[in-house]
């Protein structure tokens, strides 16, 4: 017996790959050759699981600014928030949060996992209930568990079935947050937003949305899911993150509650914590500004997010049917995914292997996301190796 | 229509779940362990939750799921949740 025993089914795992001479989970960029391909364990790769959905990882502008930073104000902030890591730049990008969202107040996180599991964390707590979506990301999970809140799953995306939840709670609705995500990273499939508000609305409960996977990807100027929805009245708490769109680092929370300020007090993951480098918040700021001036760069995204989709779907690859940036072909074998991922691989093409329990259910995924940088050529290029792969 | 149900009614449609969503070798009782002696995976014992709460027409917090190990454990919460 040792404290290590139960990492033991991880030592299988890795041995299990090792054996194979294969590193799908922690593979290493060792160069960057754009914002679409890179040497990557050795291999020359599309890069077709990033969620680099902008393709804005190399702009000049950017880069520029995040240079500028380093030598007006350093490498790093050395502290949190609340002691010395509050630099003027956080409050300006607060301030183009807000305005952007057209919401009263922003909170920055210095990562985009800080700022769901914190926010999941602090606004339900003991006597009070979250009632989260059952395919909620890990962050949501982590938070709720420290929050002290009764937990409630409702069935992914099922509106009626978080109905029968709310009706039960009766007066005790009024205390809770639900948690949805605008765009669900495994499978790309979104939340029915509008019926999902109308609830909300209806029993007096409270209503976070993360959408770390669609900022930048839906909605007027790449407001996300909530603003193509048109439920910003009804959703309480936008929560994202700056490292898919926006190709850097760190999370936020907007709101129109003034009580967001008081967060701050609250929030654990924010407190406790380094604040982004300024570095990072620069390349940030000059992000959201491109992502605003760029509708073309939302509207290339989705032309490739069609094109890959269709074109896998000829292939007869089960995938979802609705179209989306993230496409991931579902497998029922663990094995025949885990060849397939090692395929694709040496026919230059990376993608992320999902395997249970990280997967939604038993199945396995070979989980692809679109960039609007991949150029036509690299999209038939992907499905091309997908051509190629036998059962 | 669950106000009023007994404890052993709520056991044994518990059992009956935990027989439908697993293919356990054993009889599965009370005292059956959900993890040393059916094996249920995590994804199951969501599974599991689902289907109670749909049976029973409650809402399971997660939360009490760290205290549930055996059939009757997990009988008991439901019956605290419809006596409530």
């Amino acid at each position: 017996m040792s404290l290590f025993e139960k990492f033991n089914r991880y030592d299988e795992m890795r041995s299990y790959f090792e054996e194979r001479g294969t590193m799908p989970f922690g593979a290493v960029t060792e160069r960057s050759l754009s914002s679409t391909e890179a040497i990557v364990n050795g291999h020359r790769v599309i890069l077709a699981g990033t969620n680099n959905y902008l393709g804005l990882n190399f702009e000049p502008e950017a880069i520029a600014a995040a240079q500028g930073a380093i030598e007006e104000s350093g490498t790093g902030t050395t502290g949190s928030r609340m002691a010395n890591g509050t630099f003027a730049d956080h409050l300006m990008l607060e301030k183009d949060l807000a305005e952007f969202f057209g919401t009263k107040g922003a909170i920055l996180f210095s990562t985009g996992y800080s700022a769901t599991m914190g926010m999941s964390a602090t606004l339900a707590g003991p006597g009070e209930v979250t009632l989260l979506d059952a395919d909620s990301h890990a962050s949501i999970y982590d938070g709720v568990r420290l929050s002290g809140a009764e937990i409630i799953r409702f069935r992914h995306n099922d509106p009626a079935d978080l109905e029968k939840r709310l009706r039960r709670l009766g007066q005790r609705a009024e205390k809770t947050l639900i948690i949805v995500e605008g765009i669900y990273s495994m499978l790309g499939d979104f939340a029915p937003l509008e019926e999902i508000a109308s609830l909300k609305r209806k029993y007096g409960a409270y209503l976070m949305v993360d959408e770390a996977h669609s900022l930048g990807v839906m909605g007027d100027n790449g407001r996300g899911a909530v603003a193509e929805a048109g439920v910003e009245d009804d959703t309480d708490f936008i929560v994202g993150t700056f490292s898919k769109s926006l190709a850097s680092i760190g999370g936020y929370c907007v709101s129109n509650h003034p009580e967001l300020e008081l967060v701050r007090y609250a929030a654990r993951s924010y407190i406790y914590t380094a604040s982004a480098s300024p570095s990072v918040i620069a390349s940030t700021r000059v992000a959201l500004k491109l992502m605003r001036q760029r509708p073309e760069l939302r509207e290339q995204l989705w032309k490739n997010a069609h094109r890959l989709h269709s074109q896998l779907a000829e292939l007869g690859l089960q995938i979802e049917s609705h179209v989306s940036p993230v496409v991931a072909v579902k497998l029922e074998n663990t094995e025949t995914a885990v060849r397939w991922w090692e395929d694709l691989f040496q026919k230059g093409v990376f993608v992320n292997l999902v395997i249970p329990p990280a997967s939604p259910s038993t199945y396995s995924l070979l989980r692809c996301s679109v960039s609007a940088a991949h150029s036509t050529e690299q999209i038939q290029r992907i499905t091309d190796a997908f051509s190629t792969l036998k059962e | 229509m669950f106000m009023n149900i007994a404890y052993d009614e709520v056991l044994t449609t518990t059992v009956s779940i935990v027989s439908r969503l697993v293919k356990a070798d054993i009889e599965l009782s009370a005292d059956t362990d959900l993890l040393a002696d059916v094996g249920m995976t995590s994804l199951q014992v969501m599974e599991l939750v689902l289907e109670i709460e749909e049976e029973f027409d409650i809402s399971f917090p997660l939360n009490r799921l760290p205290d549930i190990q055996t059939i009757k454990d997990l009988a008991q919460e439901i019956a605290a949740s419809l006596d409530q």
